[in-house]
Protein backbone atom coordinates (compact mmCIF):
# COMPACT_ATOMS: atom_id res chain seq x y z
CA UNK A 1 0.00 0.00 0.00
CA UNK A 2 1.52 3.40 -1.43
CA UNK A 3 0.16 6.97 -0.20
CA UNK A 4 1.88 9.94 -1.03
CA UNK A 5 1.20 12.98 1.42
CA UNK A 6 0.93 16.06 0.45
CA UNK A 7 1.60 19.03 2.49
CA UNK A 8 -0.19 22.38 1.70
CA UNK A 9 1.83 24.40 4.56
CA UNK A 10 -1.15 26.77 6.55
CA UNK A 11 0.81 29.73 8.16
CA UNK A 12 -1.83 31.55 8.81
CA UNK A 13 -5.89 31.41 9.42
CA UNK A 14 -8.97 33.85 8.98
CA UNK A 15 -12.36 34.29 8.47
CA UNK A 16 -13.49 35.57 4.74
CA UNK A 17 -16.71 34.97 2.41
CA UNK A 18 -15.31 31.72 0.86
CA UNK A 19 -13.44 28.49 2.24
CA UNK A 20 -9.76 28.40 0.68
CA UNK A 21 -6.78 28.53 1.04
CA UNK A 22 -4.69 31.64 -0.64
CA UNK A 23 -0.68 31.79 -0.19
CA UNK A 24 -0.67 30.11 2.77
CA UNK A 25 -3.78 31.58 4.68
CA UNK A 26 -6.60 29.47 5.02
CA UNK A 27 -9.87 31.73 5.26
CA UNK A 28 -13.17 30.47 6.64
CA UNK A 29 -16.57 30.85 5.59
CA UNK A 30 -17.85 30.89 9.01
CA UNK A 31 -21.70 30.20 8.04
CA UNK A 32 -20.92 27.35 5.81
CA UNK A 33 -18.72 25.52 7.99
CA UNK A 34 -21.25 26.19 10.96
CA UNK A 35 -24.07 24.22 9.14
CA UNK A 36 -21.24 21.45 7.70
CA UNK A 37 -19.97 21.02 11.34
CA UNK A 38 -23.77 21.20 12.35
CA UNK A 39 -24.53 18.66 9.54
CA UNK A 40 -28.85 18.94 10.29
CA UNK A 41 -27.82 16.97 13.52
CA UNK A 42 -31.13 18.18 15.54
CA UNK A 43 -29.75 17.31 19.00
CA UNK A 44 -27.17 20.36 18.35
CA UNK A 45 -28.50 23.39 20.39
CA UNK A 46 -26.10 25.92 19.37
CA UNK A 47 -22.71 25.70 17.52
CA UNK A 48 -20.18 28.32 17.20
CA UNK A 49 -16.82 28.86 15.59
CA UNK A 50 -13.70 31.03 16.62
CA UNK A 51 -10.36 30.99 15.76
CA UNK A 52 -6.66 30.64 18.09
CA UNK A 53 -3.48 31.42 16.76
CA UNK A 54 -0.09 30.56 17.88
CA UNK A 55 1.12 33.65 20.03
CA UNK A 56 -3.03 34.97 21.31
CA UNK A 57 -3.26 35.32 24.70
CA UNK A 58 -6.26 32.80 24.43
CA UNK A 59 -7.16 29.64 26.75
CA UNK A 60 -9.21 27.02 24.85
CA UNK A 61 -10.96 24.86 27.73
CA UNK A 62 -11.98 22.45 27.68
CA UNK A 63 -11.25 20.52 24.45
CA UNK A 64 -12.81 17.29 23.45
CA UNK A 65 -10.77 16.28 20.44
CA UNK A 66 -8.01 18.08 18.23
CA UNK A 67 -8.24 17.22 14.41
CA UNK A 68 -6.51 17.91 11.24
CA UNK A 69 -8.27 18.75 8.22
CA UNK A 70 -7.42 16.54 5.16
CA UNK A 71 -9.04 15.57 1.59
CA UNK A 72 -8.36 12.08 -0.43
CA UNK A 73 -7.76 13.68 -4.03
CA UNK A 74 -6.60 10.14 -5.56
CA UNK A 75 -7.61 6.61 -4.24
CA UNK A 76 -10.08 4.97 -2.64
CA UNK A 77 -12.11 6.51 -0.02
CA UNK A 78 -12.47 9.88 2.20
CA UNK A 79 -10.60 10.60 5.04
CA UNK A 80 -12.45 9.09 8.63
CA UNK A 81 -14.22 6.03 6.47
CA UNK A 82 -16.96 4.57 8.70
CA UNK A 83 -17.40 8.27 10.06
CA UNK A 84 -17.58 9.92 7.62
CA UNK A 85 -18.92 8.44 4.39
CA UNK A 86 -18.76 5.21 3.23
CA UNK A 87 -16.46 2.21 4.61
CA UNK A 88 -14.09 2.02 1.86
CA UNK A 89 -10.44 0.64 2.43
CA UNK A 90 -8.37 3.66 2.71
CA UNK A 91 -4.57 3.98 3.51
CA UNK A 92 -2.88 4.18 -0.75
CA UNK A 93 -3.48 6.70 -3.77
CA UNK A 94 -2.85 10.47 -2.33
CA UNK A 95 -4.13 12.42 0.38
CA UNK A 96 -3.31 16.56 1.25
CA UNK A 97 -3.03 17.97 4.37
CA UNK A 98 -3.69 21.45 5.55
CA UNK A 99 -0.51 21.09 7.89
CA UNK A 100 -0.40 23.97 10.37
CA UNK A 101 -4.27 24.14 10.77
CA UNK A 102 -6.57 22.18 13.24
CA UNK A 103 -9.94 21.72 14.25
CA UNK A 104 -10.36 21.67 17.80
CA UNK A 105 -13.27 20.94 19.71
CA UNK A 106 -14.98 22.22 22.86
CA UNK A 107 -17.69 21.72 25.13
CA UNK A 108 -19.20 20.36 28.02
CA UNK A 109 -19.94 16.89 27.76
CA UNK A 110 -19.79 15.76 31.84
CA UNK A 111 -19.58 17.68 34.84
CA UNK A 112 -15.99 17.20 35.48
CA UNK A 113 -13.77 18.37 32.27
CA UNK A 114 -10.33 18.46 31.52
CA UNK A 115 -8.13 19.62 28.48
CA UNK A 116 -6.37 22.83 28.10
CA UNK A 117 -4.39 24.51 24.97
CA UNK A 118 -3.28 27.82 25.65
CA UNK A 119 -2.24 29.89 22.46
CA UNK A 120 0.30 31.48 24.59
CA UNK A 121 2.43 31.73 27.78
CA UNK A 122 3.90 29.20 29.87
CA UNK A 123 0.98 26.59 29.01
CA UNK A 124 1.85 27.09 25.79
CA UNK A 125 5.00 25.25 25.68
CA UNK A 126 3.41 22.22 27.39
CA UNK A 127 0.97 21.60 24.42
CA UNK A 128 1.91 20.50 20.76
CA UNK A 129 -1.37 22.50 19.52
CA UNK A 130 -0.26 25.62 20.71
CA UNK A 131 1.76 25.87 17.39
CA UNK A 132 -1.35 25.09 15.10
CA UNK A 133 -3.85 27.43 13.66
CA UNK A 134 -6.78 26.49 15.56
CA UNK A 135 -10.61 26.98 14.17
CA UNK A 136 -12.69 26.38 17.64
CA UNK A 137 -15.75 24.64 17.52
CA UNK A 138 -17.93 25.14 20.53
CA UNK A 139 -20.98 22.99 20.52
CA UNK A 140 -23.96 22.60 23.26
CA UNK A 141 -26.38 20.36 22.38
CA UNK A 142 -30.27 20.12 23.44
CA UNK A 143 -30.70 20.00 27.13
CA UNK A 144 -32.51 16.86 27.03
CA UNK A 145 -29.52 14.82 25.48
CA UNK A 146 -27.81 12.07 27.93
CA UNK A 147 -24.35 11.46 28.38
CA UNK A 148 -23.54 8.89 25.77
CA UNK A 149 -25.42 10.70 23.06
CA UNK A 150 -23.77 14.00 23.93
CA UNK A 151 -20.32 12.55 23.47
CA UNK A 152 -21.30 11.68 20.07
CA UNK A 153 -22.63 14.48 18.91
CA UNK A 154 -19.62 16.49 19.94
CA UNK A 155 -17.61 13.84 18.27
CA UNK A 156 -18.91 13.62 15.16
CA UNK A 157 -19.80 17.41 14.87
CA UNK A 158 -15.39 17.87 14.80
CA UNK A 159 -15.48 15.67 12.10
CA UNK A 160 -17.71 17.03 9.74
CA UNK A 161 -16.01 20.00 10.33
CA UNK A 162 -12.44 18.76 9.77
CA UNK A 163 -14.11 17.29 6.73
CA UNK A 164 -15.27 20.25 4.94
CA UNK A 165 -12.01 22.31 6.06
CA UNK A 166 -9.91 20.13 4.33
CA UNK A 167 -11.66 19.76 1.14
CA UNK A 168 -10.12 23.43 0.35
CA UNK A 169 -6.86 21.71 -0.17
CA UNK A 170 -8.46 19.64 -2.90
CA UNK A 171 -6.76 21.89 -5.70
CA UNK A 172 -4.43 23.62 -3.99
CA UNK A 173 -0.88 22.24 -5.18
CA UNK A 174 1.17 21.05 -2.00
CA UNK A 175 4.37 22.87 -0.59
CA UNK A 176 5.77 19.32 0.24
CA UNK A 177 5.28 15.75 -0.58
CA UNK A 178 6.25 12.45 1.46
CA UNK A 179 5.28 8.92 0.12
CA UNK A 180 4.74 5.95 2.52
CA UNK A 181 4.77 2.92 1.41
CA UNK A 182 4.21 -0.82 2.54
CA UNK A 183 4.21 -4.28 0.49
CA UNK A 184 1.90 -7.08 1.41
CA UNK A 185 3.69 -9.07 4.10
CA UNK A 186 5.96 -11.51 2.04
CA UNK A 187 6.99 -8.97 -0.76
CA UNK A 188 7.73 -6.55 2.53
CA UNK A 189 10.28 -9.09 3.86
CA UNK A 190 11.67 -10.20 0.81
CA UNK A 191 12.60 -6.48 -0.09
CA UNK A 192 14.78 -5.61 3.16
CA UNK A 193 16.03 -9.70 3.78
CA UNK A 194 18.87 -8.55 6.19
CA UNK A 195 17.11 -6.00 8.34
CA UNK A 196 15.41 -6.78 11.32
CA UNK A 197 11.38 -6.76 11.16
CA UNK A 198 9.84 -4.47 13.07
CA UNK A 199 5.71 -4.54 13.56
CA UNK A 200 4.17 -1.42 15.79
CA UNK A 201 1.74 -2.95 18.29
CA UNK A 202 -0.83 0.18 18.80
CA UNK A 203 -2.86 -0.32 21.33
CA UNK A 204 -5.79 1.82 21.59
CA UNK A 205 -8.02 2.85 24.51
CA UNK A 206 -11.23 1.01 24.54
CA UNK A 207 -12.94 1.08 27.83
CA UNK A 208 -16.91 2.36 27.51
CA UNK A 209 -17.91 6.04 27.57
CA UNK A 210 -15.60 8.91 27.06
CA UNK A 211 -12.79 6.39 27.12
CA UNK A 212 -13.17 4.88 23.20
CA UNK A 213 -11.16 4.85 19.95
CA UNK A 214 -13.16 3.68 16.76
CA UNK A 215 -11.37 1.96 13.11
CA UNK A 216 -13.05 2.56 10.35
CA UNK A 217 -15.82 3.71 12.41
CA UNK A 218 -16.44 0.50 14.43
CA UNK A 219 -15.58 0.67 18.06
CA UNK A 220 -12.71 -1.16 18.88
CA UNK A 221 -13.94 -2.36 22.12
CA UNK A 222 -15.29 -4.98 19.77
CA UNK A 223 -12.40 -5.93 17.43
CA UNK A 224 -10.00 -8.66 18.51
CA UNK A 225 -6.47 -7.54 17.68
CA UNK A 226 -5.54 -7.01 13.70
CA UNK A 227 -3.19 -6.33 10.97
CA UNK A 228 -3.12 -2.70 9.91
CA UNK A 229 -1.24 -1.13 6.68
CA UNK A 230 0.79 1.59 8.65
CA UNK A 231 -0.76 4.15 5.93
CA UNK A 232 -4.03 3.49 6.93
CA UNK A 233 -3.85 5.91 10.12
CA UNK A 234 -2.66 8.96 7.70
CA UNK A 235 -6.12 8.57 6.10
CA UNK A 236 -8.07 8.69 9.61
CA UNK A 237 -8.37 5.09 9.62
CA UNK A 238 -8.31 5.72 13.59
CA UNK A 239 -10.42 8.20 15.15
CA UNK A 240 -10.57 9.53 18.71
CA UNK A 241 -13.58 9.20 21.34
CA UNK A 242 -11.66 10.06 24.27
CA UNK A 243 -12.55 12.24 26.57
CA UNK A 244 -10.63 12.15 29.50
CA UNK A 245 -7.08 12.16 30.67
CA UNK A 246 -6.19 15.08 28.85
CA UNK A 247 -2.67 14.63 28.84
CA UNK A 248 -2.10 11.53 26.91
CA UNK A 249 -4.93 10.27 25.77
CA UNK A 250 -4.37 10.03 21.63
CA UNK A 251 -6.66 12.84 19.92
CA UNK A 252 -7.97 12.23 16.77
CA UNK A 253 -4.69 14.70 15.24
CA UNK A 254 -2.17 12.45 16.64
CA UNK A 255 -3.24 9.09 14.99
CA UNK A 256 -3.64 10.82 11.73
CA UNK A 257 -0.15 12.05 12.06
CA UNK A 258 1.23 9.06 14.17
CA UNK A 259 4.78 9.93 15.01
CA UNK A 260 5.84 6.20 15.83
CA UNK A 261 4.90 5.09 12.18
CA UNK A 262 6.17 8.14 10.60
CA UNK A 263 9.43 7.61 12.50
CA UNK A 264 9.28 3.87 11.60
CA UNK A 265 9.12 4.76 8.10
CA UNK A 266 11.93 7.19 8.94
CA UNK A 267 14.15 4.35 9.50
CA UNK A 268 12.32 1.55 7.08
CA UNK A 269 14.79 0.22 4.53
CA UNK A 270 17.73 2.30 6.75
CA UNK A 271 18.14 -0.31 9.34
CA UNK A 272 14.89 -1.98 9.98
CA UNK A 273 12.16 -3.34 7.81
CA UNK A 274 8.62 -1.63 9.11
CA UNK A 275 6.39 -4.67 8.40
CA UNK A 276 3.14 -3.23 9.49
CA UNK A 277 0.70 -2.50 12.54
CA UNK A 278 -0.93 -4.86 15.10
CA UNK A 279 -3.99 -2.80 16.45
CA UNK A 280 -5.11 -4.07 19.81
CA UNK A 281 -7.23 -2.44 22.61
CA UNK A 282 -7.55 -1.69 26.44
CA UNK A 283 -10.61 -3.32 27.45
CA UNK A 284 -11.89 -3.55 31.07
CA UNK A 285 -12.39 -7.27 31.91
CA UNK A 286 -9.46 -9.09 32.67
CA UNK A 287 -10.13 -12.05 30.35
CA UNK A 288 -10.68 -9.40 27.59
CA UNK A 289 -7.29 -8.42 28.46
CA UNK A 290 -5.54 -11.65 28.30
CA UNK A 291 -7.78 -12.47 25.18
CA UNK A 292 -6.37 -9.18 23.41
CA UNK A 293 -2.89 -9.66 24.41
CA UNK A 294 -2.30 -13.42 23.36
CA UNK A 295 -3.53 -12.43 20.28
CA UNK A 296 -1.58 -9.73 19.63
CA UNK A 297 1.44 -12.00 20.89
CA UNK A 298 0.56 -14.44 18.16
CA UNK A 299 0.13 -12.07 15.32
CA UNK A 300 3.21 -10.77 15.81
CA UNK A 301 4.86 -13.85 15.82
CA UNK A 302 2.84 -14.83 12.78
CA UNK A 303 4.31 -11.55 11.00
CA UNK A 304 7.93 -12.56 11.33
CA UNK A 305 8.37 -9.61 13.60
CA UNK A 306 12.45 -9.75 15.53
CA UNK A 307 11.32 -6.72 17.30
CA UNK A 308 8.16 -4.40 18.56
CA UNK A 309 7.00 -1.22 19.01
CA UNK A 310 4.09 -1.10 21.80
CA UNK A 311 2.12 2.53 22.99
CA UNK A 312 -0.72 2.58 25.02
CA UNK A 313 -2.99 5.00 25.94
CA UNK A 314 -4.45 6.36 29.26
CA UNK A 315 -3.01 5.71 32.49
CA UNK A 316 -3.93 2.56 35.28
CA UNK A 317 -5.34 -0.06 33.68
CA UNK A 318 -4.28 0.11 29.90
CA UNK A 319 -0.63 0.05 32.05
CA UNK A 320 -1.99 -3.81 32.74
CA UNK A 321 -2.45 -4.46 28.57
CA UNK A 322 0.84 -2.69 28.30
CA UNK A 323 2.90 -5.12 30.33
CA UNK A 324 0.95 -7.95 29.14
CA UNK A 325 1.82 -7.14 25.91
CA UNK A 326 5.40 -7.04 26.73
CA UNK A 327 6.00 -10.02 28.75
CA UNK A 328 3.83 -12.33 25.89
CA UNK A 329 6.17 -10.52 23.03
CA UNK A 330 9.56 -11.13 24.75
CA UNK A 331 8.32 -14.77 26.10
CA UNK A 332 8.18 -15.34 22.39
CA UNK A 333 11.84 -13.98 21.79
CA UNK A 334 10.23 -10.58 20.17
CA UNK A 335 12.32 -8.04 21.61
CA UNK A 336 9.99 -5.14 22.83
CA UNK A 337 10.37 -1.13 23.20
CA UNK A 338 7.63 0.66 25.37
CA UNK A 339 6.06 3.33 25.18
CA UNK A 340 4.23 5.67 27.57
CA UNK A 341 4.15 8.43 29.92
CA UNK A 342 4.65 8.52 33.62
CA UNK A 343 2.69 9.48 36.94
CA UNK A 344 5.11 9.56 39.54
CA UNK A 345 3.87 12.11 42.14
CA UNK A 346 4.27 15.69 42.36
CA UNK A 347 7.52 15.20 43.46
CA UNK A 348 8.76 12.41 40.61
CA UNK A 349 9.76 9.74 43.57
CA UNK A 350 6.77 7.63 43.28
CA UNK A 351 6.08 3.88 41.07
CA UNK A 352 5.32 5.14 37.56
CA UNK A 353 3.23 2.93 36.35
CA UNK A 354 0.44 1.06 37.94
CA UNK A 355 1.85 -2.45 36.58
CA UNK A 356 5.38 -3.51 35.76
CA UNK A 357 7.37 -5.82 34.82
CA UNK A 358 11.55 -7.31 34.64
CA UNK A 359 11.22 -7.52 30.94
CA UNK A 360 10.34 -4.26 29.92
CA UNK A 361 13.72 -2.91 30.02
CA UNK A 362 13.49 -0.99 27.04
CA UNK A 363 11.03 1.77 27.90
CA UNK A 364 10.68 5.45 26.52
CA UNK A 365 8.99 8.04 28.74
CA UNK A 366 7.30 11.05 27.76
CA UNK A 367 7.25 13.20 31.15
CA UNK A 368 5.65 13.25 34.44
CA UNK A 369 1.90 13.87 34.27
CA UNK A 370 1.79 15.16 38.50
CA UNK A 371 4.47 17.76 37.53
CA UNK A 372 2.97 21.19 39.06
CA UNK A 373 2.77 23.77 36.63
CA UNK A 374 1.57 27.38 36.87
CA UNK A 375 -0.95 29.37 33.75
CA UNK A 376 -0.91 32.60 33.45
CA UNK A 377 -3.67 35.00 33.45
CA UNK A 378 -5.86 35.31 29.42
CA UNK A 379 -6.90 37.59 27.12
CA UNK A 380 -9.94 35.49 25.83
CA UNK A 381 -11.01 31.87 26.75
CA UNK A 382 -13.06 30.27 24.47
CA UNK A 383 -15.12 27.14 26.32
CA UNK A 384 -15.80 27.12 29.92
CA UNK A 385 -13.44 29.08 31.92
CA UNK A 386 -15.12 27.31 35.64
CA UNK A 387 -14.39 23.95 34.71
CA UNK A 388 -10.02 24.61 35.72
CA UNK A 389 -11.38 23.99 39.70
CA UNK A 390 -13.47 20.63 38.04
CA UNK A 391 -10.68 19.29 36.23
CA UNK A 392 -8.09 16.06 36.69
CA UNK A 393 -5.22 17.35 37.72
CA UNK A 394 -6.46 20.08 39.46
CA UNK A 395 -7.71 21.18 43.23
CA UNK A 396 -10.26 23.11 44.92
CA UNK A 397 -8.57 26.58 44.06
CA UNK A 398 -6.51 25.71 41.18
CA UNK A 399 -8.43 28.50 39.30
CA UNK A 400 -7.29 31.94 41.14
CA UNK A 401 -9.68 34.65 40.97
CA UNK A 402 -7.81 36.36 38.38
CA UNK A 403 -8.05 33.69 36.10
CA UNK A 404 -4.55 32.17 36.68
CA UNK A 405 -4.45 28.14 37.24
CA UNK A 406 -2.14 26.03 39.41
CA UNK A 407 -2.58 22.34 38.21
CA UNK A 408 -0.23 19.35 37.09
CA UNK A 409 1.03 19.31 34.19
CA UNK A 410 -1.96 16.63 33.20
CA UNK A 411 -4.51 19.48 32.61
CA UNK A 412 -2.64 19.90 29.55
CA UNK A 413 -3.79 18.44 25.85
CA UNK A 414 -1.48 16.75 24.68
CA UNK A 415 1.57 17.59 27.35
CA UNK A 416 2.52 13.69 27.93
CA UNK A 417 0.96 12.03 24.62
CA UNK A 418 1.79 8.45 24.94
CA UNK A 419 2.59 8.21 20.93
CA UNK A 420 5.59 11.08 21.15
CA UNK A 421 3.82 13.00 20.15
CA UNK A 422 5.67 16.06 22.28
CA UNK A 423 8.76 16.88 23.24
CA UNK A 424 8.81 16.40 27.24
CA UNK A 425 10.36 13.00 28.66
CA UNK A 426 11.95 12.59 32.19
CA UNK A 427 15.49 11.33 33.65
CA UNK A 428 16.24 8.72 36.66
CA UNK A 429 18.29 11.14 39.04
CA UNK B 1 -28.35 -17.62 40.31
CA UNK B 2 -25.56 -15.27 39.78
CA UNK B 3 -22.52 -17.15 40.20
CA UNK B 4 -20.48 -13.40 40.65
CA UNK B 5 -21.81 -10.54 42.08
CA UNK B 6 -21.16 -6.32 42.34
CA UNK B 7 -19.64 -4.80 45.01
CA UNK B 8 -19.89 -1.08 45.03
CA UNK B 9 -20.96 2.71 46.14
CA UNK B 10 -22.68 2.94 42.74
CA UNK B 11 -26.58 3.89 43.49
CA UNK B 12 -26.99 4.02 39.80
CA UNK B 13 -25.68 0.33 39.45
CA UNK B 14 -27.68 -0.95 42.62
CA UNK B 15 -30.76 0.13 40.89
CA UNK B 16 -29.38 -1.69 37.47
CA UNK B 17 -28.46 -5.00 39.08
CA UNK B 18 -30.00 -5.06 42.20
CA UNK B 19 -30.18 -8.91 42.63
CA UNK B 20 -26.54 -9.13 41.95
CA UNK B 21 -25.20 -5.96 43.63
CA UNK B 22 -23.68 -5.35 47.22
CA UNK B 23 -24.13 -2.21 47.85
CA UNK B 24 -22.08 0.10 50.35
CA UNK B 25 -23.80 3.44 50.47
CA UNK B 26 -20.95 5.23 52.21
CA UNK B 27 -18.27 3.52 51.44
CA UNK B 28 -14.93 5.08 49.78
CA UNK B 29 -12.79 4.08 46.96
CA UNK B 30 -10.23 2.30 49.12
CA UNK B 31 -13.26 0.84 51.12
CA UNK B 32 -14.70 -1.18 47.84
CA UNK B 33 -10.28 -1.82 47.22
CA UNK B 34 -10.03 -3.06 50.85
CA UNK B 35 -12.95 -5.41 50.78
CA UNK B 36 -12.60 -6.84 47.55
CA UNK B 37 -9.27 -7.45 48.90
CA UNK B 38 -10.87 -9.11 51.79
CA UNK B 39 -13.10 -11.46 49.55
CA UNK B 40 -10.05 -12.14 47.07
CA UNK B 41 -8.24 -13.62 50.13
CA UNK B 42 -11.10 -15.78 50.62
CA UNK B 43 -10.82 -17.09 47.71
CA UNK B 44 -12.80 -14.51 44.72
CA UNK B 45 -11.63 -13.71 41.88
CA UNK B 46 -11.14 -10.03 40.37
CA UNK B 47 -13.26 -10.09 37.28
CA UNK B 48 -12.92 -6.17 35.76
CA UNK B 49 -9.66 -4.24 36.55
CA UNK B 50 -9.78 -2.25 39.47
CA UNK B 51 -8.63 1.09 38.28
CA UNK B 52 -11.04 1.64 35.61
CA UNK B 53 -10.29 3.41 32.33
CA UNK B 54 -8.06 7.02 32.55
CA UNK B 55 -10.12 8.58 35.54
CA UNK B 56 -7.80 8.47 38.55
CA UNK B 57 -9.10 6.70 40.93
CA UNK B 58 -9.11 9.63 43.46
CA UNK B 59 -10.85 11.28 40.78
CA UNK B 60 -14.17 9.35 40.67
CA UNK B 61 -15.60 8.28 44.03
CA UNK B 62 -17.21 5.72 42.65
CA UNK B 63 -16.06 2.20 42.10
CA UNK B 64 -17.42 -0.67 40.85
CA UNK B 65 -15.53 -4.27 40.91
CA UNK B 66 -16.98 -7.69 39.83
CA UNK B 67 -15.99 -10.70 42.15
CA UNK B 68 -16.83 -14.45 41.56
CA UNK B 69 -18.50 -16.33 43.99
CA UNK B 70 -15.78 -18.79 43.91
CA UNK B 71 -14.23 -19.83 47.72
CA UNK B 72 -10.87 -21.41 47.37
CA UNK B 73 -7.34 -21.58 46.96
CA UNK B 74 -5.94 -17.70 46.59
CA UNK B 75 -5.76 -15.94 42.98
CA UNK B 76 -2.64 -14.05 43.12
CA UNK B 77 -3.43 -12.77 39.89
CA UNK B 78 -6.07 -10.89 41.38
CA UNK B 79 -4.50 -10.16 44.59
CA UNK B 80 -1.34 -8.66 42.89
CA UNK B 81 -4.21 -5.98 40.99
CA UNK B 82 -5.87 -5.13 44.35
CA UNK B 83 -3.32 -4.58 45.80
CA UNK B 84 -1.33 -2.80 43.22
CA UNK B 85 -4.65 -0.41 42.84
CA UNK B 86 -4.55 0.13 46.21
CA UNK B 87 -1.10 1.58 46.04
CA UNK B 88 -2.12 4.14 42.85
CA UNK B 89 -4.78 5.40 44.99
CA UNK B 90 -2.27 5.86 47.81
CA UNK B 91 0.06 7.04 45.98
CA UNK B 92 -2.39 9.86 44.35
CA UNK B 93 -3.89 10.70 47.93
CA UNK B 94 -7.10 12.00 48.62
CA UNK B 95 -9.35 15.14 47.00
CA UNK B 96 -10.26 17.12 49.71
CA UNK B 97 -13.50 18.88 47.98
CA UNK B 98 -16.79 17.65 47.36
CA UNK B 99 -18.66 17.37 44.00
CA UNK B 100 -22.28 19.00 43.16
CA UNK B 101 -25.14 16.59 42.32
CA UNK B 102 -24.65 16.94 38.34
CA UNK B 103 -21.20 16.18 38.72
CA UNK B 104 -22.02 13.01 41.01
CA UNK B 105 -24.19 11.71 38.78
CA UNK B 106 -21.72 11.73 35.33
CA UNK B 107 -19.80 10.52 38.00
CA UNK B 108 -22.10 7.57 38.56
CA UNK B 109 -22.75 7.20 34.57
CA UNK B 110 -19.45 6.65 33.35
CA UNK B 111 -18.73 4.00 36.57
CA UNK B 112 -21.83 2.20 35.28
CA UNK B 113 -20.67 2.27 31.74
CA UNK B 114 -17.44 0.45 32.44
CA UNK B 115 -19.21 -1.90 34.66
CA UNK B 116 -21.68 -2.68 31.95
CA UNK B 117 -18.68 -3.03 29.57
CA UNK B 118 -17.23 -5.71 31.77
CA UNK B 119 -20.68 -7.59 32.45
CA UNK B 120 -20.74 -7.65 28.40
CA UNK B 121 -17.44 -9.07 28.19
CA UNK B 122 -17.98 -11.47 31.18
CA UNK B 123 -16.10 -14.87 30.56
CA UNK B 124 -18.30 -17.41 29.63
CA UNK B 125 -17.81 -19.63 33.12
CA UNK B 126 -19.92 -16.77 34.91
CA UNK B 127 -23.80 -16.47 34.36
CA UNK B 128 -26.76 -13.91 36.04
Amino acid sequence: MRLEIGNILIKDIAFGSKTEVKDGTLFVDKDELIEAATGGDERIKSLDVYLAKPGDKTRIIPVKDVIEPRCKVDGKGNIFPGVIGDVDQVGSGRTHVLKGAAVVTTGKIVGFQEGIIDMSGEGAKYTPFSKLNNIVIKMEPIDSIKQHEHEEVIRLAGFRAANYIGEAGRNVEPDEEKVYETKPLLEQVKQYPDLPKVVYVYALQTQGLMHNTFFYGANAMKIVPTFMYPTEVFDGAITSGNCVSACDKNPSYVHLNSPVIDDLYSRHGKDINFIGCVITNENVTLQDKKRSSNMTAKLVEMLGADAAIISEEGFGNPDADLVMNCNNLENKGIKTVLVTDEYAGQDGASQSLADSTPKGDAVVTAGNANEVIDLPVMDTVIGHPEVANIIAGAWDGSLREDGSIEAELQVITGSTNELGFFNLSAKTI
Amino acid sequence: MANFYILTNNPMVEEKYPEITEFEEDSTVGDIFNHSRDAIHLGANLINHPLAGSIKPNQSPYKSLVLSDRKGDLDMFSLTLIEGANQVLKKLGPRRRGYAESVLEDFQVIDLDLLDSAIDGLPYEYHE
